[in-house]
């Protein structure tokens, strides 16, 4: 565990650029934006001309609590910055002021919201807490801090910096009046209170911290006038970045799934960008190996091209940013991550979003890459504190048969119980999946999270006993992990990831590639006997072959134990969007059931 | 006449509290009248029950600059006080939680507007107007202006009547309304001097009282601090003194019937509300000057809704009635309170948005059903301060002829290049009008107002010579006016009212009522021959018959036959016609001759 700034005694004091030298030399000051990828945002911006700015009513702030209802509040809040992130790159590189009367409406929207924390994280306000309407209306309450205010600060200060001529032709008050809010909001709150996302009270990080603190060193840099102000929230922003560090284990392992990890581990490399920009280079820590570990976790948990591991709440299928992924391997001097990243970024999309503008105003200053390599991994690969591996029958990410494991605990950030779960691929597309994650509710970060199904160990490729299932908390974890990189195994112990109502005395997982089939046996001793149900998720209903064996997704047959009696039931989950990734909005549940104390057998995935 | 000052009443130590104060205190224990809740209910649930909410935007606010179009920021900003006051009392009423949500979000709404005022009144922020609303947090004092007071006022009544049912949903809603009252309204009266109040002119308004009535009914509503409401009360005397000291004894409104209920009618709210704010300590009802601010609007009125529209004035008024009645009533007026209780039977006005005290009167007194008694008219009347004179046949208002003929000068309050203009009516119907104004632009009030036609002399019912009318400003005057009541008639100089380049050295008008008909005698004397064209407005297309040219409701315009006549129809540019005079065209007949001097009789016979 590593607190990088402290232990090698890095610290801002007097470390940061006088303002207007700094302002000279960012390329972020005046950014020069790749033509090509201009064109879609100019036609989104078009489209938002003639759109209405959809209108937040105090009902839909209040739905969060009244119905549960996340997106009545979150669809137009995430709609205005949109708009706004649009019209602003698009005024700023036309310049002709096609866009500008749009462009300082929605501005002027923003500015008039009571508040910019999310509804769903009121509970990061630190007055009236449990209220139901924003108790932050005059000059001195505090306004509480959360992902998507400190989002909304760093878009404004993004059109104060390209658009500030633009807002000027209208009134100074445009500008006066964002440097208002956003010290009032984002500054004001920053240097007053730790909050709980940045560590700083004990509790453990995760994306929260770094991603806040993108956005604050961005504020910081082109709003923040004040020379003292600039550093302290410089300072700060060292001391939550060491907090995060704290729980990133040597392997550089993202528990927060690889969809957060843009949120996490890159972000973190995002603000050292920054940090850089903002000292001239004086603070670089861009060579440390924790640093180049976080970054490639990316690669490590990626099966081929937009398919990745999608442990936890995690989209199966997307490409991650693959501009800055290229940035991280050419900083840190990982010839691998910058490889990868070139292949993301020869198809990612370079639609610029709304949670970290800074990310967008250096991606879109870098073309497309027209020389990626077909990406290699190695076979074996296994994060033993994350305690996340894969299994590869070919180097060729594309080719063959590929197991992804993962142990490790109940307790972890966006955490599903799925301790030993697993899923299997062929030729880079998925044949046994993990659900993912669902649409956030009220209940998703509550006490009831573990009611949705998506969280159940019942949805994910485990095995229930007696109609129990794991249960959540760090302390319910695998255990006796082994992994042999030459043999292509991995093995879990499972046992402590259960409820003690699961009766388990003793369960061995493992997962074993071997002439290019996928192994995977269980050994379970239970105290008594229980009726033990394999669960597999598919995508695509199996279809019974000739020799018993059954056909899965992608050309992968499945041959299971004979004493087990098989059963098929399609579902439909609840807030699911099974057409993302899955392309069906049906799932299905394989049932592979029979009774008894003791069990050894196994799963075979080969290739039909 | 600084009827406050004199009256020796002083505010500190006198003023009610929050918890002891009560609005309409001469009710003592009422109750809402049914009729009109159930109304509320109506209009709440078929107007503002699914009210959408939509985003008022920079570029509607600043129209009034490029476009000078008003509405695009105006009618949905507005839309959403009138919905606050409906839907507010609506689940006051009924209590039954249907409109709480719709109330809720449009309170939150417009909580959120960073500016209350109109752009087109952005003036009157302390530092100014500008394209976008200078408000920066607490930096920049906000101003007042009617929209502003208005909304505030409307936003108190819901603050104090929805109290259970707004803490219900969170206390938090109450607290931000009385944070952004103080803030918006109550603070800035008491620590700015407005144009409008006239502390620095010493002239004000209907501005002053209508905004007055809304401030004091919303520090008396919501605010607890004793030392600011005895401010506010204060502070409120002193500007009301300044507006009722540019009064004449007679009372007459200088800016016309159409702004005598935002005027003396909103002082009487200021009255009442001060009555209630001293327990009936400061009480000036019996003041001289105050009864006849009153009657002022029953003189001049010529039939029902119709009044005598000279200026900025609307052809149909409808009149806050209850109030006119108890004006009557509380001053001592029969002929007011007579005239308040006719009108009631045509007021739909219960719902008064830009004077919300006016709906609560309003829902506590119910409607008159069936014929009330045709109020007494006076046949002859004049304000000698106003140069205001109207004449009728007959006492009954629907009966007989009306003629109505004014003096005075070219700077008057809403001021038409009007010296010496006339109208008449028959059976309380319009023969020879005022066309009235048209609808309000950015012109309207600023450098450009006399290129609009309808502050045109030529468009009134006087002589333009070699095309050129009436000048602007106050040294263009009549003089020699000469009211005599038992002849019906009025006679005065106006050539005073013309620029001196036309060298008009005298026309003296004399107009006089007669039986079944009304007689106008023009003498002019130029020093020069010009054409002289005598112009006659005209909602009905004139028809040329044998006798004259034939007018609305039967009525000929006979006219000396030296004169030769022409009849023009014009397109009333600006001016919502088929709405005012039922007409979408208007006219002019002009009668000419080419000379330098004349004397010419104009007879409208019934």
């Amino acid at each position: 565990m590593k607190r990088l700034f402290e232990e090698k005694k890095i610290t801002a004091k007097g470390k940061l650029l006088p303002r207007e030298e700094f302002l000279r030399s960012c390329p972020l000051t005046k950014p020069v934006f790749v033509p090509e990828k201009m064109e879609g945002v100019i036609k989104e911006a078009e489209s938002y001309l003639d759109l209405d700015i959809p209108f937040i009513p105090l009902s839909a702030y209040r739905d969060f609590w009244v119905t549960g209802n996340r997106s009545s509040f979150g669809t137009p809040y995430s709609k205005r910055r949109d708009m706004l992130v649009h019209l602003s790159l698009a005024e700023y590189y036309e310049h002709e002021g096609r866009f500008a009367s749009k462009l300082c409406d929605v501005l002027w929207a923003v500015l008039e919201e009571t508040t910019w924390v999310k509804n769903a994280h009121a509970v990061h306000n630190p007055t009236a807490l449990g209220a139901t309407v924003p108790p932050v209306y005059d000059e001195t309450t505090l306004h509480g801090l959360d992902i998507f205010s400190a989002a909304t600060g760093a878009i404004l200060t993004m059109v104060l910096t390209l658009n500030g001529d633009t807002l000027d032709s209208f009134s100074p008050i445009l500008r006066e009046r964002i440097e208002y809010e956003v010290t009032k909001r984002l500054i004001k709150p920053f240097v007053t209170n730790h909050h709980s996302w940045s560590g700083a009270y004990g509790t453990k990080c995760n994306n929260w911290c770094t991603w806040i603190c993108t956005n604050m060193l961005y504020v910081a840099g082109y709003l923040e006038k004040r020379e003292a102000m600039r550093e302290a929230i410089v300072s700060r922003v060292l001391s939550y970045l060491d907090n995060y560090t704290t729980y990133i284990p040597e392997d550089g392992g993202c528990d927060e799934g690889p969809g957060y990890w843009n949120g996490a581990g890159a972000a973190y490399f995002g603000c050292l960008e920054t940090i850089h920009d903002l000292t001239g280079g004086a603070i670089d820590i861009f060579s440390e190996p924790l640093v180049k570990a976080m970054g490639e976790y990316i690669m490590k948990v990626n099966v081929n091209a937009d398919r990745f591991l999608n442990f936890a709440d995690c989209s199966s299928q997307f490409y991650a940013d693959g501009f800055m992924i290229m940035r991280f391997g050419a900083r840190c001097g990982s010839e691998a991550l910058l490889a990868f990243g070139k292949m993301m970024a020869m198809n990612c999309s370079t639609r610029p979003g709304t949670n970290m503008p800074v990310v967008h105003l250096r991606d879109l200053q870098m073309p497309r890459p027209t020389d990626a390599t077909v990406t290699r991994a190695p076979r074996s690969t296994w994060m033993p504190y994350l305690k996340v591996g894969m299994l590869r029958e070919s180097e060729d990410t594309s080719v063959g048969i590929c197991i992804g494991v993962k142990g490790g605990h109940n307790g972890e950030s966006h955490n599903h119980n799925d301790v030993g779960s697993f899923m299997i691929y062929n030729n880079g597309e998925p044949s046994v999946i993990d659900p993912g994650s669902v649409s956030y509710t009220r209940d998703t970060f509550g006490k009831n999270r573990y009611t949705i199904w998506a969280m159940q160990s019942h949805y994910h490729n485990l095995p229930a006993f007696g109609g129990v299932g794991e249960r959540n908390g760090k302390q319910f974890a695998s255990s006796r992990e082994e992994y042999d990189g030459e043999r292509q195994r991995i093995s879990l112990g499972l046992e402590g990831a259960y409820e003690s109502a699961a009766m388990l005395e003793e369960y061995t997982r493992s997962y074993e590639l071997s002439d290019g089939a996928a192994i995977i046996t269980d050994d379970i001793r239970l105290k008594e006997a229980r009726e033990i149900d394999f669960r597999l998720i598919t995508h695509r209903r199996p279809e019974p072959m000739e020799d018993g064996r059954l056909a899965l997704a992608n050309g992968v047959a499945l041959s299971y134990d004979p004493r087990l009696s098989y059963s098929v039931e399609p579902f439909v989950g609840a807030n699911s969007n099974p057409m993302k990734g899955w392309g069906t909005p049906e799932l299905y549940r394989l049932h592979f059931t029979l009774t008894a104390k003791e069990f050894v057998g196994s799963m075979r995935f080969e290739k039909i | 006449m600084k009827i406050f000052k004199e009256s020796g009443f002083v505010a500190e130590g006198k003023v009610l509290s929050l918890e002891d104060f009560r609005l309409m205190s001469d009710l003592g224990e009422f109750e809402f009248d049914e009729e009109k809740k159930a109304r509320v209910i109506r209009m709440a649930e078929e107007k503002y029950a699914d009210f959408e909410l939509k985003v008022i935007t920079l570029w509607q606010y600043r129209q009034y600059w490029e476009s000078g179009v008003l509405s695009y920021f105006g009618e949905h900003f507005h839309e959403r006080g009138r919905a606050m006051l409906c839907l507010g009392m609506a689940e006051y009423f009924e209590g039954k939680g249907r409109f709480t949500e719709k109330l809720c979000d449009v309170i939150w709404a417009i909580l959120e507007e960073s500016t209350w005022m109109l752009p087109q009144h952005s003036g009157h922020t302390p530092y100014g107007g500008g394209k976008v609303p200078p408000t920066v947090g607490d930096r920049y004092m906000h101003g007042i202006e009617l929209a502003s007071a208005y909304l505030s006022a409307s936003m108190s009544v819901v603050w104090h009547y929805c109290k259970d049912i707004l803490d219900g949903v969170s206390p938090i809603i109450r607290e931000r309304m009385l944070y952004e009252l103080r803030r918006r309204t109550i603070q800035p009266f008491i620590s700015t001097n407005f144009t409008w109040s006239g502390i620095y002119s010493g002239k004000c308004n209907n501005w002053c009282p209508w905004n007055v009535s809304n401030v004091l009914l919303t520090t008396a509503l919501v605010e607890d601090d004793m030392r600011v409401r005895e401010r506010v009360v204060s502070k409120s005397l002193e500007l009301l003194d300044i507006f009722v000291g540019g009064y004449a004894p007679d009372g007459g409104c200088n800016e016309g019937p159409t702004y005598w209920a935002g005027a003396a009618g909103a002082l009487f709210d200021c009255l009442e509300t001060l009555y209630d704010l001293t327990a009936g300590e400061l009480d000036l009802f019996g003041c001289e000057l105050v009864k006849n601010m009153g009657e002022y609007i029953a003189s001049m009125n010529v039939c029902g809704q119709n009044f005598v529209n000279f200026a900025d004035g609307a052809t149909k008024i409808t009149l806050p009635a209850n109030l006119v009645k108890r004006y009557g009533e509380k001053c001592g007026s029969e002929s007011l309170r007579s005239f308040g209780e006719f009108s009631d039977g045509f007021e739909d006005l219960f719902f008064h948005y830009g004077h919300p005290y006016r709906t609560l009167r309003s829902l506590a007194t119910p409607t008159v059903h069936g014929e009330a008694a045709m109020p007494v008219a006076r046949v002859a009347y004049y304000m000698p301060n106003l140069k205001v004179a109207t004449f009728r046949e007959s006492p009954t208002p629907s009966f007989g002829m009306f003629l109505a003929i004014k003096g005075g000068h070219n700077q008057e309050s809403h001021n038409h290049n009007d010296v010496g203009n006339f109208v008449v009516y028959k059976n309380g119907k319009p023969v020879v009008i005022d066309v009235g104004v048209g609808t309000y632009t950015r012109d309207t009030f600023g450098p450009k107002r006399y290129t609009i036609w309808t502050m045109q002399s030529k468009y009134h019912n006087l002589a333009m010579f070699d095309g050129e009318g009436e000048m602007q400003g106050m040294k263009y005057a009549s003089a020699n006016e000469d009211y005599n009541e038992e002849n019906k008639s009025y006679g005065l100089n106006i050539e005073g009212a013309y620029p001196a380049s036309l060298g008009v050295t005298l026309y003296r008008r004399e107009a006089r009522l007669e039986e079944g008909a009304v007689s106008v005698t023009d003498t002019v004397k130029l020093s020069q021959e010009r054409e002289m064209d005598f112009v006659f407005m005209s909602h009905v297309r004139p028809e040329a018959t044998e006798e004259g040219i034939a007018l609305a409701e039967g009525c000929t315009l006979l006219y000396d036959k030296a004169l030769t006549a022409e009849i023009e129809e014009f397109d009333p540019v600006g001016m919502d016609a088929l709405a005012k005079w039922g007409s979408e065209k208007l006219y002019r007949i002009h009668l000419c001759i080419r000379a330098a001097e004349g004397r010419f009789t104009f007879t409208v016979k019934a």
